[in-house]
């Protein structure tokens, strides 16, 4: 499915009655005749056009394409809790801890990162929430007001308990190895609804999260299905988008530039008969130009209403939040959201402190996010994921050199059980899957592992994770390498 | 040789998968399922049920025993799904537990298609895959073919293709063309103004004797190394940083002295075996052991770091040397033995004992050295590539397919010297085919054989495959000198042809496989950048040395191949014009467009630096506007500009008005101790009730008080939040200033103001408290782009500090006079007109697909 008629690489030939590009695409890219009308062509070099390439019409490696399976997901955004929130202080309540606190976990500690010991209660309250009745702990009260669209998996688990190979495994699929993440995966696979933003963008406050722009790297895969990586720290869009604006030539300006180009660019064509990498180049300041503006627009919060804002509430998290929802609304294909620079969510010690003011910080505009997704229609066509690259012993980490300063009231690194949970793009909402033991260190019913998560969003995305594949280095490549299954319950 | 994926026409009458897709499907899908789960116990050596499933016959037509197990023509009565759907009351296959999800419907959709199932792949067992491998076009020895006829031997192959379609070669491209063709293919750069007006002298007798000439000329020009050299650095996935290593140093700071001893093997046209040898075997010349000798070496060491995994480090060495010097993918059998060309795992951990037996001793001359380890390690197989589970003892040796090519398990010290020997051996069938397929891809848009560095069982065959074999012996027989296969190829009329449309051929090969025409190619990352310096009069011709930053201001005007490479977090400028992923080997560049490359050439500062400098260049030659134009022209599209396009350049510079608010901008920032200096400048973010300010909240949590309006504003309350109202010059010429400046309050200690030339030269100073002063500025000289800052800042408090101001500026330069007048001015839009009309005119020259293209 990687090979086109023409090119030996190219956009994945997916459907057997593939629509044309023109039908499908939301954002008009100009017919044909347009463009060439627009250069000054006559009709005769378009007849020739169509006489030499019946059927045909140019399509760029970012059009849109159907996905091979149905699927009503158009937008994914990846709410990324780096560093590890904790699934017992969260999203799956312990009681038995409370029960062991400060005795050792009966059955023994599982081997994390560092040394870890007494059962340590949660010291966050837990309601039920909702008609499914799904249980919340008070770190996220207003996301709990979604909880009925949300299918919380308590069954994660992932390979070992390090930041860096846990981080990769989460995006790529693959600890080591250099790898597409998984939003490159899907642009490549369904290219994108608008043409004048980027396809893939990856927010971060401040700076990058650890293992940096690897996290939305495109791997073997064309680099234009790399991450667009955005500090939302900034409001200035010159500072959020390369190249977006030009500071020395007024757009008047430019646009005398532009028909002066188009001019000579046609007068070129013309000359040489046509030629369909002219004719992509030509297209592509046309595209650029009105990018200036598309992109200036979705990135300006400043024109939403004041309610939406009071929703949303103030501070980085809901700007970066609110423009998320803006850029689902344009067609972005998939938008990863970081909580922040570094590991932020990675709380060796001072748990209760730090945990309460992370979730401060991201819980108002995550459930102000759900619940905008829905009043507009959007959360159907939209799938939310939110999670770290691992979770939390349930059992308090253990001073050590060089770590956790002496206090014992924080939590280590957890592969071995976590949570995470999706919403929207036909997930089973108010649904709890699978458990951990009864302390939650470990995965223990229906297990679900970061491949067979990604088995399962890829299917929700309308793949195939088993056929959905990139021929490199002699090898056909998955973004599941040999593993994965797709979890049926999960998906209404 | 790009990949080209924009304009990919994409068929919108799409039938039935092609034959070709079928066998690929059952390649991709269902071989391997067959092989994982099925032919253990239905396969070669157990037939349980007397079923065998690696077998075409008994799957498709049935035994004695059996019927068929699937049926096209009503897929679900096939026998093969109902066991495998697990039912409760029928067999249950496989017996232990079911396929894994999507294997039923992959099934289901190759029986479906047919059930095409390719007679080459009648095998079950991997191991047999090999008993298909010794007819397989690549593993055969070079032969040396006949020219099919008279003339040059690369045209009478390509003709002898082209007839049998009813097609031949195009004519010869006019000689201009040719010159620029020539001087990109060959160094990367634009052609030299005098070898163009040379060729427009030369007359039909001169003109191939001046053409051969001319290649002699670029083939020994030092910049022929630095074009070729770059080919090659994308095959050995060159890069300036380690990646990811946490809180390690992560520079490779010695990473261009292998850039360099690439460079100049290019250029002294070291022999290719010589090339391949040295770069996995330096240490092994006892005579040329220079620092500059062991750099080749850096083709091993320079690779990711991947947190230091010895593994995962050498499994991108044995992956960098064979798909980069033998186009065989050998990193699957770090796993399994390969599922579809012989290399065992055996042979991977074979290769793997080789590197392991390596070690790095880098030291301060020889900083990307490689040696043997004292005592070679003697290499295990990794059971499914983990390194816990050892299995069986391997000898370190070559590939077993090719013991023609080295038969005996190597001995000598880690065995490097003896794998280079293998590799370069005139036996070995890959190495100068993958080479020579590679020069082609470079010279001609498109390579022979499409995968460069994938020549196995599924790789497609070479569009002509006994020139690759002609091309691949003529090159071992004239010393693996790429000097003068370039020479040999470019001097074909295959290559010198037209790359006009050819109509009559476009049906038959849309893609022009065939040749009946020249491919017109983009200049890629590195051409482009380097010809838009060499048209600005900026490109800085210097040879080798350390790696430079090309992403900020001043930008440097290095040439591209100088770049330093961040592996990590490539800049997005690399990315967005198909640079090669410094990850792993690169076999070929991508070549999209999409909007973010216009933007680049829109907005960027480079492109805008790079413009004024060849617009101050033509301004700057003192003759009238319409020798400008025509000298504009020159400098960037090397030929002067027809009537009509002069007529239009014109009529660009002479209708230019610029936007009256165009000229200034506002923005806060830190003045100096010694108040002299504007150490930083930014745009205040929004304009809200008319005045420029940081946020709706004032004080705003950053920019505190600063505000600015058409007739004044109010500083922050610090040295480092003044507020600056900036005016930039369009064009050069004399200013004359006079500033009204008031500070009306009855209370507060005032305000001072400077006048700021280009943020470092004071031209004036002023402090005012509840009071108005008058100042006046007088000639000052700019330069398009020069700013003036009006900078305000408060005394020790900053309460009562809003002040008037009420700035003109008289600009004159000799021919037209203008005034901006700041409250006049005062707009929404916070965009400088630093661009004059010739800044934007070369700028749209720079953007041409003229400029771009090579035809």
């Amino acid at each position: 499915m990687n090979r086109s008629g023409r090119h030996p690489v190219s956009v994945p030939n997916l459907a057997k009655n593939a629509p044309s590009p023109q039908e499908s695409s939301p954002v008009p890219l100009g017919s044909r005749r347009d463009l060439l009308s627009r250069c000054g062509m006559g009709f005769g070099s378009l007849a020739l056009a169509t006489l030499l390439h019946p059927n045909r019409a140019v399509a760029g490696p970012l059009s849109p394409r159907p996905a091979p399976l149905p699927s009503n997901v158009r937008s994914v955004i990846h709410l990324f809790m780096n560093g590890g929130p904790s699934h017992v202080d969260t999203f799956d309540p312990k009681p038995m801890l409370r029960r062991y606190a400060g005795k050792p976990v009966p059955g023994g500690n599982l081997k994390t990162e560092r040394p870890t010991g007494a059962a340590f209660p949660s010291p966050f309250r837990f309601r039920r929430y909702g008609e499914s009745g799904l249980p919340v702990s008070e770190l996220f009260p207003h996301v709990a007001r979604s909880i009925d669209d949300i299918c919380v998996i308590r069954s994660m688990h992932a390979d070992v308990p390090n930041h860096e190979p846990s981080l990769l495994l989460m995006n790529c699929g693959e600890a080591r190895q250099v790898r597409p993440s998984l939003g490159s995966w899907l642009t490549w696979g369904l290219g994108t609804e608008n043409q004048n933003l980027p396809a893939f963008i990856a927010m971060c406050p401040d700076g990058y999260p650890i293992q940096e722009s690897q996290n939305w790297q495109s791997g073997f895969l064309p680099g234009i299905y790399q991450g667009t990586y955005i500090n939302s720290r900034h409001t200035d869009i010159a500072r959020l988008i390369e190249n977006i604006r030009n500071d020395r030539t007024s757009p008047g300006d430019q646009r005398r530039q532009l028909a002066l180009l188009r001019a000579m660019n046609a007068r070129h064509l013309e000359n040489r008969g046509g030629d369909d990498a002219l004719e992509a180049r030509i297209q592509s300041f046309e595209l650029a130009f009105r990018m200036q503006t598309e992109a200036a627009d979705a990135f300006d919060i400043r024109q939403e209403p004041k309610h939406i804002h009071d929703m949303y509430g103030t501070g980085v998290h809901a700007r970066q939040t609110l423009i998320a929802r803006r850029l689902v609304e344009r067609g972005v294909r998939f938008i990863q959201l970081w909580h922040g620079q570094g590991q932020p969510w990675d709380s060796h010690d001072d748990l209760e402190v730090q945990h309460r003011r992370l979730a401060q910080q991201c819980d108002q505009p995550i459930g102000a996010l759900l619940r905008d997704l829905k009043q507009r229609g959007l959360l159907d066509s939209t799938l939310v994921i939110w999670g770290g690259e691992f979770g939390r012993t349930p059992a308090v980490e253990l001073p050590k050199k060089g770590s956790n300063q002496g206090k014992i009231n924080g939590r280590d690194h957890n592969h071995w059980g976590f949570t995470m949970w999706m919403a929207g793009g036909g997930v089973r909402g108010g649904y709890a899957h699978g458990a951990t033991d009864d302390f939650g260190f470990r995965a223990v019913e229906d297990k679900v592992h970061v491949h067979d998560l990604h088995a399962t969003i890829l299917k929700l995305v309308g793949f195939d994770h088993e056929t959905f594949t990139y021929r490199y280095a002699g090898r056909d490549f998955r973004l599941t390498d040999v593993h994965g299954r797709v979890i049926e319950e999960l998906i209404a | 040789m790009p990949v080209r994926i924009a304009a990919a026409f994409v068929l919108l009458s799409t039938g039935l998968l092609s034959a070709n897709d079928r066998s690929d499907y059952f390649e991709a899908h269902i071989r391997p399922l067959l092989v994982a789960h099925c032919v253990r116990c239905h396969g070669p050596d157990r037939q349980e049920s007397g079923i065998r499933l690696d077998s075409r016959a008994h799957v498709l037509e049935g035994t004695d025993h059996h019927d068929a197990l699937v049926d096209p023509s009503d897929p679900e009565s096939s026998r093969l799904l109902q066991v495998i759907a697990w039912n409760e009351d029928d067999v249950q296959m496989p017996p232990d537990s079911p396929l894994p999800s999507g294997a039923a419907a992959a099934f289901r959709t190759w029986i479906q298609d047919g059930a095409v199932w390719p007679k080459a792949s009648e095998f079950g067992r991997i191991q047999d895959a090999r008993s298909d491998w010794r007819t397989h076009w690549a593993w055969q020895p070079v032969t040396r073919p006949d020219p099919p006829g008279p003339g040059h031997p690369v045209d009478a192959f390509i003709r002898k293709k082209l007839a049998e379609h009813g097609l031949d070669l195009s004519p010869r491209a006019p000689l201009r063309v040719l010159v620029r063709r020539l001087s990109v293919a060959l160094t990367g750069l634009p052609p030299d103004r005098d070898d163009l007006r040379a060729a427009a002298q030369q007359s039909d007798s001169t003109a191939d004797a001046w053409l051969d000439a001319l290649t002699d000329r670029l083939l020994a020009s030092p910049h022929f190394g630095e074009r070729w050299g770059r080919h090659w650095l994308d095959v050995a996935r060159y890069a300036d940083t380690k990646g990811y290593v946490f809180r390690q140093d992560r520079n490779y700071p010695d990473a261009w002295r292998y850039r360099d001893w690439v460079i100049r093997a290019f250029n002294s046209d070291m022999p290719w075996d010589e090339f391949l040898t040295r770069q996995l075997a330096a240490d092994r010349f006892p005579d040329d052991q220079t620092p500059e000798d062991l750099a080749a070496m850096g083709f091993l060491t320079l690779g990711r770091r991947f947190l230091n995994n010895p593994h995962d480090i050498i499994d991108d060495r044995i992956d960098v040397t064979m798909r980069g010097m033998m186009g065989l993918t050998v990193t699957c059998a770090r796993c399994h033995d390969h599922k579809y060309d012989p290399v065992p795992s055996a042979d991977y951990y074979s290769l793997y004992g080789i590197f392991d037996s390596s070690m790095e001793p880098g030291d301060a001359p020889s900083p990307l050295r490689m040696v043997d380890r004292p005592k070679p390690r003697e290499p295990v197989i990794f059971v499914r590539g983990s390194a816990a589970r050892r299995g069986d003892p391997v000898p370190r040796r070559f590939l077993t397919a090719f013991s023609e090519v080295a038969p005996e398990p190597f001995t000598d010290g880690s065995g490097r010297l003896e794998l280079a020997r293998a590799i370069t051996s005139r036996r070995n069938p890959l190495t100068a085919r993958v080479a020579v397929n590679r020069i082609w891809g470079h010279l001609f848009a498109h390579p022979l054989v499409r995968s460069p560095s994938d020549f196995g069982m599924r790789s497609d065959p070479p569009s002509h495959p006994e020139l690759l074999d002609h091309l691949a012996a003529w090159f071992m027989d004239h010393d693996w000198s790429v000097k003068r296969l370039i020479r040999h190829i470019v001097t074909s009329e295959t290559w010198r042809q037209s790359a006009d449309r050819r109509p009559d051929a476009e049906t038959v090969d849309p893609d022009n496989r065939l040749l009946a025409r020249m491919s017109r190619t983009r200049l890629d990352f590195e051409a482009h950048r380097d010809a838009i310096l060499a048209a600005a009069g900026c490109l800085d011709p210097a040879l080798g040395g350390p790696s430079v930053d090309i992403t900020t201001r001043p930008f440097s005007t290095r040439r591209t191949v100088y770049a330093r490479i961040d592996r990590q977090n490539l800049p997005g400028l690399f990315r967005t014009f198909d640079f090669a992923s410094p990850d792993a080997h690169a076999p070929q560049r991508y070549e999209t467009t999409v909007p973010q490359q216009a933007l680049f050439q829109l907005n960027s500062p480079f492109i805008l630096d790079m413009s004024e400098a060849a617009a101050r260049t033509a301004r700057e030659s003192g003759a009238g506007e319409a020798a400008a134009v025509r000298q504009l022209y020159e400098q960037i599209l090397q030929r002067t500009p027809t009537e009509e396009e002069q007529h239009q350049a014109l009529q660009f510079i002479r209708s230019d008005q610029p936007d009256p608010a165009a000229g200034w901008s506002y923005g806060c920032g830190t003045i100096s101790p010694s108040l002299k200096r504007l150490e930083s400048f930014r745009l205040l973010p929004v304009m809200i009730d008319g005045a420029w300010r940081g946020s709706p909240a004032l004080p705003d949590p950053v920019y505190n008080w600063s505000l600015l309006t058409n007739n004044g504003g109010h500083p922050g309350n610090s040295r480092s939040l003044c507020v600056v109202r900036r005016w930039t010059a369009g064009r050069s010429s004399r200013l004359e200033i006079r500033m009204t400046l008031e500070h009306p309050s009855e209370q507060g200690d005032g305000i001072t103001s400077i006048v700021l030339h280009n943020t470092e030269t004071v031209l004036d100073r002023v402090s005012v408290r509840h009071a108005k002063q008058v100042r006046r500025i007088s000639r000052t000289e700019v330069q398009p782009g020069d700013t003036i800052d009006f900078v305000t800042f408060c005394g020790k408090s900053a309460s009562h500090d809003s002040f008037r101001s009420d700035i003109h500026i008289e600009e004159t330069d000799g021919k037209r006079t203008r005034v901006w007048h700041s409250v006049k001015d005062f707009g929404s839009q916070n965009a400088p007109q630093a661009t004059d009309a010739w800044t934007q005119l070369a700028q749209v020259l720079l953007l041409t697909n003229e400029f771009v293209f090579v035809d």
